[in-house]
């Protein structure tokens, strides 16, 4: 009970702390608590984006007619069944009376996909709203038309049958994010895939059984459920669920997300940082009557239980704050962003995502109030080492609470360990440097000599204020740093990504394509010859060649002189030079993409004998390198020295660049000139990435904004109540007769030293870390921005000026008698 | 004795005549030569040469030429390699690649007849497997498919197997997953076929 009425007292008694403190935490636990929301509410949208590629909830896929029994076994493994489709799809030669292509035929049954859909160039859409293609019409891609020089309307052969273009697609949700889905689809209802009579014994097609549950199943369960088909289902039945699909949205956007989380911890941490000074300063101004009550009989345990209650009372109200804020706010912001940006997402209420806040909100301030309040109840100096073990259930707290926002394995984690660790060697070195240059004379101006001497001094404050303001810097320079990078990989503008993939050119052949792209205004990119090998030994132990490992021996082989500015040496050296021995009696050099050097467990050094078509040749890996997957270039796992295979027999791969020219022009000079050439347009499948990541890096960015300005409102908080702790000494100073300008520019001095020191380490930090970040954390080039570094370098000292001048004069016009009350 | 003498020199005869007339063989083809999906003993260049001394007691080297994906595109480049282990007979089994993509066939034509000059020149002897496209790809292009292996045969006058995957194509139990290539148990009924039209020139 005495517990209760104390705390209610220091409640009472200081509400202008509590209002500040509650405003603080509510700060930083809405920037957490928001990104995380909206992570959340990015997923369940990557969620439905995945349902709506699959279409149905579980598909079952098969190259060959699925029989009724295998059907019946399906439907035994399967929970209640709501809807249920048969869909086929196979390749065959389109013609119009120009031209012939080889088209995807894709058969559409009604009522599917149960997700997502068409949507055709009159904006009409199917299945809700439109009805299946009569028997001699069909709906096809925009593609089709320009490929076979045709029109909506006009007439296309199938088969030995003729058919109307009766719609043509502008969107379907149903194309797949990747190279198998490159060809143009042609739609036809089952009687129009019949009446082609394309589908006799030998024929090859794809054969599907969509699913469509009475129960809404989250995307992990139907991949678990996925799973363990597989196992109980022959091999030629391969199971798909949602997850499939989201797996290459989610690597599209696993980069974003991790970038937006560290975002959210950036801005939590920034308002930890202000909650641990506000209330060690507020213990601090209570210490007296801590030792008061301790005198009077009021035991040690009360009084630990008394600050802690007291300290969770406030957290308490800016948690009940700001979840009622954000129920309250969920119900219109959906739609706000879903007006902003074409991407439909989910800010549906979860309690589970309340319960653990709260349960996070409550270890927080168990493990961040007890190593505050212990010291000051003690009435003792503490040990170091006794105050270092206090914070290490902070610190655990800290690092694990950072490790489970971020998707990616580690990334947080390392993220927290390395602000720990700064914010440590700041306390030690700051402490060593001001200890060491302990200002005690006296300089000619008086100003400066206050405020050097306040800054010696009052080494705690004058730490806190520059760690305070040294991070925010830090963090403003880093996330526009790190998000501009990031962004600008990933939503490089499709312009600037290849438009076409040239497969199966023969050496000989280059010159004149080139000669034929440059003529329609275009280039000829990324040449790279390919020599298929086997791989044979590894470090003399033999490769098994037997079944699924026949299939992994087999290799695609090239060979540079060196390497492309997007591939970057981990381990080993470059080539030396062009490969010398006649006779193959040294080995070849090779230099090795990391991510397959891991999965075969090749390392630097290691010797890989291979079979390049009948010759085998002995290869030494002096290189392991990364390659950058955001470039969209050929690129290959095992790269040798030139000179070493040239004479081996290949074929070239090569890429067009996008540009202002015809490119279904284009398609068809090349494949008419050059017939045995594949060539694939990449422009839909890119288009499909980019807008994804474009909307996403869209929000991202508003995010960073929010959390800089988290960073700024903290930054004022602290200013605004370390001038109020300098009250009392105003008042000396002007009880001493010193001028209220002196004050007033003492002041000045003092916070301005901190704020452009601090800046400037801070602007050095950020840039540092977002280097680090941006290199190795997100494989993104680093995207200097002088820009905005001189706009933060100034922003916070000059903040911070304003805010002190705006104090002082507030506070040093005040009179004596006022001062005293206070 | 004098008939035991003789028994043994027939026999010794046999051995040398045998050996001495190795034959090399090249198998120039795409996936479905290379054996994608089975071991490279599994596959039916290998087992031609395993039959070829089972059945005929003859001694043969197969060279495997096939890579998966390979079109009459890039096999020219590929003869031109193997060629300097001066096989005696070029076997092509090739086009599949282009018919599956829906290539020019003439081009692919000029390519195969290109392959085989190169072939002849090098004195090898030339045998030509055919493939038989997917009905989905439509009557037209097919019979294209078809046409252009019977015109090759014609203009070069060779020795002619019409099918590769004759008895293999579209059965199921023969086929891998994917529909397309033969498993371990269809590239044996290959090896049968290609082997029981290869005989003769063993």
């Amino acid at each position: 009970m005495l517990v209760v009425e104390l705390v209610s007292k220091a409640l009472k008694r200081s509400k202008s702390f509590s209002l500040i403190f509650i405003l603080n935490f509510c700060l930083a636990i809405a920037s957490l608590s928001y990104l995380q929301f909206f992570k959340g509410s990015i997923d369940t949208s990557l969620d439905a984006k995945a349902k709506s590629l699959l279409g149905a909830d579980l598909v079952i896929n098969s190259r060959f007619p699925i029989s009724d029994e295998q059907k019946e076994q399906v439907k035994n493994l399967l929970p209640q069944i709501k809807s249920y489709d048969e869909g086929i799809s196979t390749v065959s030669m389109v013609a119009s009376s120009k031209r012939a292509r080889l088209m995807e035929l894709v058969q559409i049954n009604k009522g599917f996909p149960y997700y997502g859909g068409l949507v055709f160039n009159d904006s009409s859409t199917y299945p809700k709203g439109q009805a299946l293609p009569k028997e001699n019409e069909v709906w096809v891609y925009q593609e089709v038309l320009d490929q076979l020089g045709l029109t909506l309307g006009s007439t296309l052969k199938i088969g030995s049958k003729n058919y109307t273009i009766s719609k043509v697609i502008k969107e379907d949700s149903l194309k797949n994010i990747s190279f198998s889905g490159f060809m143009p689809k042609v739609y036809l209802s089952p009687k129009g895939l019949e009446r082609s009579e394309l589908l006799k014994f030998g024929s090859t097609a794809r054969y599907k059984l969509n699913y469509l549950f009475e129960q809404n199943f989250s995307n992990d369960k139907l991949e678990e459920l996925e799973e363990q088909m597989e196992t109980k289902l022959d091999r030629s039945l391969r199971v798909l669920s949602p997850n499939d699909g989201r797996d290459r949205l989610i690597a599209v956007l696993s980069f974003l997300t991790n970038f937006l989380s560290l975002v959210s911890l950036i801005s939590f941490f920034l308002g930890l940082v202000g909650l641990i000074y506000l209330y060690s300063g507020f213990l601090k101004k209570h210490q007296q009557d801590i030792t008061v009550l301790n005198d009077i009989g009021v035991s040690k345990k009360n009084l630990i239980m008394t600050y802690l209650l007291h300290l969770f009372v406030l957290i308490s109200i800016a948690t009940v704050l700001v979840f009622a804020f954000i129920t309250a706010s969920s119900q219109f912001i959906g739609p706000l962003v879903q007006k902003y940006i074409d991407f439909s997402f989910d800010f549906s209420l979860d309690y589970m995502f309340f319960v653990k806040s709260a349960v996070v909100l409550f270890a927080l301030s168990l493990s961040i109030g007890l190593p505050l309040i212990l010291p000051l109840v003690q009435r003792q100096k503490r040990k170091l080492s006794r105050v270092i073990l206090s914070f290490t259930p902070f610190v655990v707290f800290l690092l694990v609470l950072s490790h489970f926002v971020t998707p990616a394995r580690n990334i947080g984690f390392f993220f927290a360990l390395s602000v720990l660790v700064i914010i440590a060697l700041l306390f030690g070195i700051g402490s060593f440097i001001l200890k060491r240059f302990d200002f005690s004379g006296h300089l000619d101006n008086l100003a400066l000599s206050l405020a050097l001497k306040n800054i010696t001094r009052q080494k705690r404050t004058s730490l806190t204020l520059f760690s305070a303001i040294l991070l925010c810097t830090a963090f403003f320079s880093l996330i526009p740093q790190v998000g501009s990078s990031l962004s600008n990989v990933l939503s490089k503008s499709v312009e600037e990504r290849p438009r076409f993939f040239v497969v199966d050119a023969k050496e000989e052949q280059l010159s004149d394509i080139s000669k034929q792209v440059e003529k329609l205004g275009a280039k000829l990119e990324n040449t790279a010859p390919m020599i298929r090998a086997r791989v044979l030994k590894i470090n003399g132990k033999e490769q098994s060649q037997e079944g699924e490992n026949a299939r992994n021996s087999t290799v695609n082989l090239s060979y540079r002189s060196d390497l492309k500015p997007s591939e970057q040496i981990l381990e080993g050296r470059e080539f030396s030079g062009v490969y010398d021995s006649v006779d193959y009696s040294k080995p070849i050099e090779m230099s090795v993409e990391k991510r397959y050097a891991k999965r075969r467990g090749i390392s630097l050094g290691d010797t890989v004998v291979f079979d390049v078509l009948g010759l085998e040749l002995v290869a030494k890996v002096v290189n392991i390198r990364s390659v950058k997957w955001t470039e969209f270039t050929p690129n290959f796992f095992l790269i040798l020295q030139e000179g070493a295979i040239n004479d081996a027999p290949k074929t070239i791969l090569a890429t067009i660049s996008t540009g202002e020219y015809d490119t279904t022009k284009m398609l068809l000079a090349l494949t008419d000139k050059f017939p045995s050439l594949t060539v694939i347009d990449v422009k839909s499948l890119f288009e499909s990435f980019a807008t994804v990541v474009d909307d996403v890096a869209a929000i991202t960015e508003k995010m960073s904004f929010y959390s800089i300005a988290i960073g700024l409102l903290m930054s004022f908080i602290i200013i605004q109540y370390q001038m109020n702790l300098q009250k009392n000494n105003i008042l000396r100073l002007k009880m001493i007769g010193i001028k209220n300008k002196t004050i007033k520019n003492s002041f000045l001095l003092e916070f301005g030293l901190i704020a452009l020191s601090a800046s400037s380490i801070g602007i050095i930090l950020g840039s540092v870390g977002s280097y680090f970040i941006s290199s190795l954390l997100f494989e993104s080039y680093w995207d200097f921005r002088a820009d905005i570094l001189v706009l933060y370098f100034l922003l916070i000292p000059i903040l911070t000026i304003l805010v002190v001048n705006f104090f002082t004069s507030k506070i040093i016009h005040q009179k004596e008698n006022v001062l005293f009350g206070e | 004795m004098k008939k035991i003498i003789f028994i043994l020199c027939i026999i010794t005869l046999q051995i040398l005549t045998a050996n001495s007339s190795t034959k090399t063989i090249l198998f120039l083809g795409d996936s479905l030569t290379e054996g994608l999906g089975v071991s490279k003993n599994q596959a039916y260049p290998n087992l031609v040469q395993e039959l070829a001394k089972k059945e005929l007691n003859k001694n043969i080297k197969a060279i495997n030429g096939g890579v998966s994906g390979s079109t009459t595109n890039d096999a020219l480049s590929r003869l031109k390699w193997y060629l300097k282990r001066k096989p005696d007979i070029v076997f092509i089994a090739l086009g599949a690649n282009d018919g599956l993509r829906g290539l020019n066939l003439t081009q692919s034509q000029k390519n195969l007849e290109e392959i085989i000059d190169y072939a002849k020149k090098a004195k090898a002897k030339v045998l030509l497997a055919g493939m038989i496209i997917p009905p989905n790809y439509g009557p037209v292009y097919s019979k294209e498919f078809e046409k252009m292996y019977l015109e090759i045969k014609e203009k070069y006058n060779l020795k002619f197997m019409p099918f590769l995957l004759k008895n293999v194509a579209g059965v199921q139990s023969l086929n891998q997953a994917d529909g397309i290539h033969p498993n371990a148990k269809g590239h044996k009924i290959m090896s049968k076929e290609v082997f029981k039209f290869l005989k003769e020139e063993l």
